[in-house]
């Protein structure tokens, strides 16, 4: 389709040409393509500025009006003058080869920063030619044994190579290279600063190298010790080299690599990686397609008998090849590729692309020269064409990448250089030899060798997600690709590590059949092997609960030259991404039972498989996981279970070296005294439980005969979405330190105490329109009274135990309590009326009247779109209430709001990017944390696009208000399309400003800047904790949980017994009934709630009216923290200008005190301030320390 | 407490004040006579001490047994900032409860003669009050209480009552007036509206519909581009348009560029 608009665009370039040269015949051309047209109009600037003027001239004179245009508002003119041809032609490029404008701009911005800048080329040149010229004064060396490494020890090199590998015949002779060159990246100028690796081609001369070195290993251990004299001949060359150590390639470890370190300060950006290359043309190419056997098992295991077929050594022969070919490939690349163009812009974005995802190193890369002679087989298929933009570059890469299947039959890489083993070739063989496969030019190596099919998926994964980022409109989508770093923790929903030896991962390959031959191929390593046979099995027992399962990758290894290579690691972890709708069945169906599939399927899950019936009546194979009654927080661990068993089963692998990361998080949404009663678990339950007594409340409320019908009856709980952290759950009355009357529980005068906490709901209760309602606020009121007083007798009619509030009723219904009030829309408009001084009356803002909008209006609209996002992403509420609860702990609640908090937790489920919406509260948990931690909240707006309600206008509109008033605007701007109001027409200034007055309006008043200047500094060290120790089998996860109290200047303690949301917290006191001890079989105590019509003590928290106290009466003066969730301390800050002395103002003395002689100012009175908070909080506080300074 | 605390600050006392006798610190209160030209029966001047820096804890009961000890005691009223008027009341204390002043506040003791108000600023220097009594008034058992008394007696039906029939009374007796339209002497009748103008608020439905409709016409009636300089015209302003968006790009990418948007390490 590119290929098409740019010939387009091609050809009415050269019909411009044409027509310039008869100037007067655009004016003729009726046309439809716009692009010809304006370039034609413009073609001729002064005669057309001439005709403009000379039209408008004429139309004045005859009288008439000039027609009213788009014209723009022109500051300094600039926007109308007559273009030039340059800039028309930038233009037009954008508008066609481009996303937008601005993508365009953000991309040459990101190249300029990651190219290599000219200075380094030449400082890097001019290293090269020293280096090269100090090679070749090398003398040469007399002829030793291949095997011999003591002339390393001597040089001070260690080999490099790995142990244990048998001893390697032939002979090594040092000579001087013939050719020492640039290749890859730096030659094709592709190279990017995110990897600072520059490749080297030493070209050995013709007496180093053995017509039969291609046997038994000798080529790979000759090229290591070629690489080692070198090595050990640059050691007394400080002024060349500043340091020396080995990498391996691509993560190989039979093909270690010197890295070294040029001196001077280009060392410190760039390090050059030396390969050894055979003169060109002295091995046959055929000797290493991947069918030929290269390695005889008799050399490699000693004992082997003869056998008559030797098996294939495709991995061996990519070793040896890579190196055979590497001129090969780096000629066709230089000539392909000119520096600067398109296509090398392209490549840069494709490899910045994959450095973010971690993909371009270590074992199993997709390293830049599969990318850079991928887009070299796209050029040449006509995929692409060196014309596109470098954006189109990427985005074809992209689709040709998620449109093939490599694992079949990769693209093959055929160019016109001919080949005398193109012909040979069978493209068949390449498939069962390799999980990957991508043949390059000469049709014997394959470049994909070292992907497995799992770090194959992944990139087709990350091309399909960056494809769809690049089509939606509301990412971001150049940060996500480019900028973004994709970390592995936040990548995968669950993680599983795998925990290995070398003598396990032996074990696990000897089940395969093939390992020795396996064992030989890698030289020794075959952990490739064994972590595709694991992913195998995980892939198959998880089915279609996954959607991928990618391996987390290490940093590539490297190891000073004078020590041996570090030990092998076997272990692996994998990253799960799961597919929501399948992951947490119950159920894994197997086929009908009188398939023959059936005896594999048996024979995969072993023991777990049983037939069952179904509802259709049908047999079937299956694997039951768990109770049908099981809660969500259990049903995520399902996954875990599946593959413990299939890891046993299969492989024979240990229970305890399988470890999860998955519940570690959620366990803190645990609530023990709940579990009690209730099948709490996570608490997904218990929140859908009390939203179904709401909805029967609902519906018995509607049934009621009232003046007024109810028209709707809505809910600003947060409860109903689904965030409330822990929702309570109906239980029994306890009421030992109360009185207990009929139906209702209060406090004894003489002081008592209520041990559990309960939340009520709130509903709201909308009336049908009548214009009987009063014009008075207070009648009103009156009027709302009545009618609560009417639901009241008719539910007590029924037998009901309801309370009468001031504003509101409060209903015991199934266990559950609700707090119900009448509400009058027309309220909001009324206290939005201000009397002006001519008696007369205005429509105004007032904060009465928002408060009132916000909490009638907008908040239960809101909720029902929070409510509707859990019905779409089934984690969602286990996320919010898990970032909720962290906020909390760390004594950040009322400072960072909470609807604020469920934002956010929003947007994450909304704008992925770069990764897939989170499906477990736990990735969701530590994205959260990373946006916390990272985001610029100065220049970043949160557009919050709950339910897609925004219109384009919206987001334009609010992005241009962002970036012109960002000083006025909170300093977290949140914003979802139900702060904005509707309005009669988006043309009028002022009704548009009525539209967006309250954008943001939940994050006004709070979070302040030094409050999330605090939650970032918290949130990222919660994130170092957990990139250091979430793998980790042992380690205490709460301590993320658990709040410092260094920083505050006061820290009051609250004693235990008043607090009734003790069990709420982190470390929760009574340990005595803990779950885990628990008998199988054990089922909570559900209550009964018919039996119960006592109205239980609610919404009582003496901590949480303490610290509003304080708030209220000392908020001026200092800042106080407290976790809502059963903290026992409140902590308390000054505020930096309460410590200085101030003038004094009598107005302005509260809590103040006057000091002076002749001149008075006023200091904080701190003695009588800290003797207020014990005074305020008697029965409650207990020790209140000061920090020590 | 400190000795160096003066005692006479602009005319104002400096009285200390703790909680009870075991509080270390010691808030300090100031006063002075009440003076403000405007006359207040409930504020008179000659009796009225007006008190600042009030801690919260004080309450009512609290500073008629402290100032009674100057003289006898009238009233005391609380404000959060000082205020000459009468303090705010309310008919129906269920339904339109006063809001309570919380935090520190300012005091208006009113005495019932002049004595008290010479007495109280007569005080000597380095007074310290002691406010608590036996029970205390704070912590648990004051949000205890609170929370008992949360709940509404059957009382709130009569207030109800009451409240509505005073309110159709008043409407009742504005529609009397605005009928009852006398003649002067000429015989002519002046008519005035009486009820107040009211914005009217406005239907969204109903918005969108007219808006439209006279989109529509509008878009009827126009005809674009009749004239070649028009087609020119709408031109040049859609390369205006490209322009602005294309300077409106660059200012954004230079802010990006100061937040280091394009280092992707």
């Amino acid at each position: 389709m590119h290929d098409v608009e740019q010939n387009d665009g091609d050809d009415g370039g050269s019909e411009d040409i044409d027509s310039d040269n008869k100037p007067g015949s655009s004016e003729e051309e009726v046309s439809g393509e716009e692009e010809t047209d304006e370039e034609d109009g413009f073609g001729d600037q002064g005669q057309e500025v001439q005709e403009q003027a000379g039209s408008k001239r004429a139309l004045n004179d005859q009288g008439g009006k000039p027609s009213k245009s788009a014209r723009i508002e022109d500051k300094d003119g600039k926007l109308y003058q007559p273009p030039t041809m340059e800039e028309l032609s930038v233009l037009r490029e954008t508008q066609m080869l481009y996303h937008s404008n601005l993508f365009r701009m953000q991309m040459e911005e990101l190249l300029g920063e990651v190219s290599m800048k000219d200075k380094q080329r030449h400082q890097l040149q001019d290293w090269l030619t020293r280096f090269s010229g100090f090679l070749s004064t090398l003398p040469n060396t007399k002829e030793c044994l291949l095997q011999s490494t003591h002339w390393m020890q001597e040089k001070g090199v260690c080999d490099p190579a790995l142990a244990g590998i048998p001893d390697v015949q032939g002979r090594f002779i040092f000579a001087p290279p013939t050719m020492v060159e640039f290749v890859g990246s730096f030659a094709a100028s592709t190279v990017t600063k995110l990897n600072k690796a520059i490749d080297v081609m030493v070209t050995m001369p013709q007496e180093c190298v053995h017509k039969l070195d291609w046997r038994d290993g000798r080529w790979l251990s000759k090229r290591i010790k070629y690489s080692a004299w070198i090595a050990g001949s640059l050691r007394e060359k400080p002024d060349l080299v500043a340091s020396q150590c080995w990498t391996t390639h691509l993560g190989v470890s039979s093909r270690p690599t010197l890295q070294v370190t040029p001196s001077g300060d280009i060392g410190k950006k760039w390090k050059v990686n030396i390969f050894p290359v055979p003169p060109a043309e002295f091995f046959k190419p055929s000797r290493f397609l991947p069918e030929k056997c290269n390695l005889n098992l008799k050399w490699f295991y000693g004992d082997a008998e003869e056998v008559e077929m030797q098996p294939p050594t495709p991995l061996y022969n990519w070793a040896c090849g890579v190196d055979v070919f590497m001129p090969q490939h780096s000629r066709l690349i230089q000539t392909s590729l000119s520096p600067g163009s398109n296509l090398v812009q392209g490549i840069k974005l494709l490899k910045i692309w994959l450095a973010q995802r971690r993909l371009d190193r270590g074992i199993g890369c997709f390293s830049g020269h599969v990318v850079t002679l991928l887009v070299l087989h796209l050029l040449h298929v006509k995929k692409i064409n060196a014309h596109m933009s470098p954006y189109q570059i990427f985005r074809s890469v992209l689709l040709s990448l998620t449109d093939g299947d490599w694992s079949v039959s990769g693209p093959k890489h055929a160019t016109s250089i001919p080949s005398e083993a193109t012909a040979t070739t069978n493209p068949q063989v390449f498939p069962p030899l390799y999980p990957v496969v991508f043949t390059d030019s000469s049709g014997v190596l394959n470049l994909a060798a070292t992907l497995t099919l799992a770090d194959y998926k992944r990139v087709r994964h990350e091309a399909e997600l960056a494809l769809s980022f690049l089509s939606s409109s509301d990412t971001d989508s150049f940060e996500s690709l480019f900028i973004k770093k994709v970390e592995m923790l936040q990548f995968s929903d669950q993680i599983l590590c795998l925990q290995l030896k070398q003598k396990e991962g032996l074990e696990v390959l000897s089940r395969t059949g093939n390992h020795r031959e396996v064992m030989m191929d890698g030289l020794g390593d075959g952990r490739v092997a064994v972590w595709s046979e694991v992913v195998r099995v995980v892939e198959e027992g998880l089915g279609d609960r996954k959607l991928l399962v990618a391996p987390l990758r290490s940093d590539p290894e490297s190891w000073p030259l004078d020590q041996v290579p570090p030990k092998l690691q076997w272990s692996i972890n994998l990253g799960l991404i799961f597919n929501p709708h399948a992951a947490w069945a119950l159920l894994t169906k197997g086929p009908a039972a009188d398939t023959p599939e059936v005896a594999v399927f048996r024979q995969f899950w072993g023991e777990k498989s049983s037939l069952r019936r179904f509802q259709d009546g049908s047999f079937h194979e299956a694997v039951l996981w768990g109770d049908p009654n099981e809660s969500v927080g259990k049903r995520r661990l399902i996954p875990e279970e599946i593959c413990r068993w299939v890891l046993g089963q299969q492989l024979d692998i240990k229970k305890k070296s399988v470890h999860f990361v998955n519940r570690q998080t959620e366990a803190l949404l645990h609530h023990q005294a709940y579990e009690k009663e209730f099948l709490y678990a996570t608490g997904e339950e218990a929140t859908v439980s009390f939203i179904q007594a709401y909805d029967s409340l609902s519906r018995k409320l509607r049934s009621l005969d009232l003046p007024l019908k109810i028209s709707a009856v809505q809910s600003s709980s947060d409860v109903i979405r689904h965030s409330r952290v822990f929702p309570t759950v109906p239980r029994a009355i306890d009421a030992t330190d109360c009185r207990l009357l009929t139906n209702r529980v209060i406090f004894p005068p003489d002081g008592g105490r209520c041990k559990t906490f309960t939340y009520p709901m709130e509903v709201m209760l909308l009336l049908e329109i009548s214009g009987k309602w009063p014009d008075n606020l207070s009648a009103i009121q009156a009027i709302k009274t009545e009618f609560h007083l009417k639901i009241l007798e008719m539910l007590r009619i029924d037998g009901f135990t309801v309370e009468l509030f001031q504003t509101y009723l409060r209903i015991l219904w199934e266990g559950y309590v609700f707090h119900v009030r009448v509400c009058y829309m027309r309220e909001i408009y009324l206290c939005r009326l201000v009397d002006t001084p001519d008696g007369d009356c205005k429509e105004q803002e007032t904060a009465a009247a928002t408060r009132l909008e916000r909490h009638t209006d907008i908040l239960p609209r809101f909720s029902t779109a929070l409510a509707s996002m859990q019905a779409d992403h089934s984690s969602f509420s286990g996320a919010v209430r898990l970032c909720k609860r962290w906020v909390s702990s760390q004594l950040l609640c009322g400072h960072l709001p909470q609807v604020a908090v469920e934002l956010l937790v929003a947007y994450l489920y909304l704008v992925p990017a770069p990764y897939t919406p989170p499906h477990t509260p736990h990735v969701a948990f530590l994205r959260f944390l990373h946006l916390l931690a990272h985001t610029d909240w100065k220049t970043t707006p949160f557009l919050v696009n709950l339910n897609d309600a925004f219109t384009v206008e919206d987001l334009v509109e609010l992005n241009q208000r962002f970036t012109s008033q960002r000083s006025t605007l909170p300093s977290m701007f949140v914003v979802t399309p139900y702060d904005l109001r509707n309005i009669k027409s988006t043309e009028d200034p002022a009704d548009k400003d009525k539209r967006y007055k309250l954008a943001s309006h939940w994050t006004r008043t709070a979070p302040l800047p030094q409050i999330l200047y605090r939650s970032k500094q918290l949130a990222g060290a919660a994130l170092d904790f957990f990139s250091f120790n979430l793998l980790k089998k042992t380690v205490d996860i709460k301590t993320v949980f658990r709040p410092s109290y260094d920083d505050y200047d006061v820290v009051i303690h609250l004693e235990d017994y008043h607090l009734s949301r003790l069990d709420e917290a982190v470390d929760p006191k009574n340990t005595t009934t803990k779950p885990s001890a628990k008998k199988k079989g054990w089922k909570p105590q559900m209550v009964n709630p018919k039996e119960n019509q006592t109205m239980p003590i609610a919404m009582f928290d003496p901590a949480f009216l303490y610290v509003k106290e304080l708030r209220e009466s000392y908020g001026h003066l200092a800042l106080f923290f407290h976790d809502e969730h059963g903290g026992q301390v409140v902590g308390v800050v000054w505020k930096p200008a309460a410590l200085t002395p101030q003038e004094l103002k009598i107005n302005t003395l509260e809590g103040h005190k006057v000091v002076g002689v002749k001149e008075f100012k006023q200091v904080m009175n701190i003695d009588a301030i800290l003797s207020d908070f014990k005074s305020l909080g008697i029965g409650l506080v207990g020790q209140i320390k000061l920090k020590k300074t | 407490m400190c000795t160096d605390t003066p005692h006479n600050v602009h005319g104002f006392k400096v009285v200390g004040l703790k909680y009870d006798n075991e509080s270390k610190g010691v808030h300090q209160l100031l006063w002075k006579p009440h003076r403000v030209k405007m006359y207040s029966e409930y504020k008179p001047a000659e009796c009225t001490l007006f008190v600042v820096n009030v801690p919260p804890y004080c309450t009512t009961e609290v500073f008629q047994r402290l100032f009674s000890v100057y003289g006898k005691v009238k009233w005391v009223f609380f404000h959060k900032k000082p205020s000459s008027g009468p303090p705010p009341t309310t008919k129906y204390p269920l339904i339109s409860p006063l809001p309570v002043v919380t935090g520190f506040k300012v005091a208006y003791v009113v005495f019932i003669d002049p004595s008290g108000l010479k007495a109280a600023m007569s005080v000597p220097a380095h007074t310290v009050l002691v406010a608590s009594s036996s029970s205390p008034l704070t912590g648990i058992n004051k949000w205890q209480a609170e929370y008992n008394d949360g709940m509404l007696e059957s009382t709130v039906r009569k207030e109800v009552k009451d409240l509505m029939e005073e309110y159709d009374r008043k409407t009742q007796a504005e529609k009397e007036a605005a009928g009852k339209l006398e003649a002067d002497e000429d015989g002519w009748v002046t008519v005035t509206s009486t009820k107040k103008k009211k914005p009217r608020l406005a239907k969204v439905g109903e918005l969108k519909n007219t808006k439209s409709k006279k989109r529509k016409n509008k878009k009827k009636q126009e005809l674009v581009n009749f004239y070649a300089f028009q087609t020119r015209q709408a031109r040049m302003d859609n390369l205006a348009q490209l322009r602005k968006k294309f300077d409106e790009d660059k200012k954004r990418i230079t802010q990006m560029k100061a937040s280091r948007k394009f280092r992707p390490y």
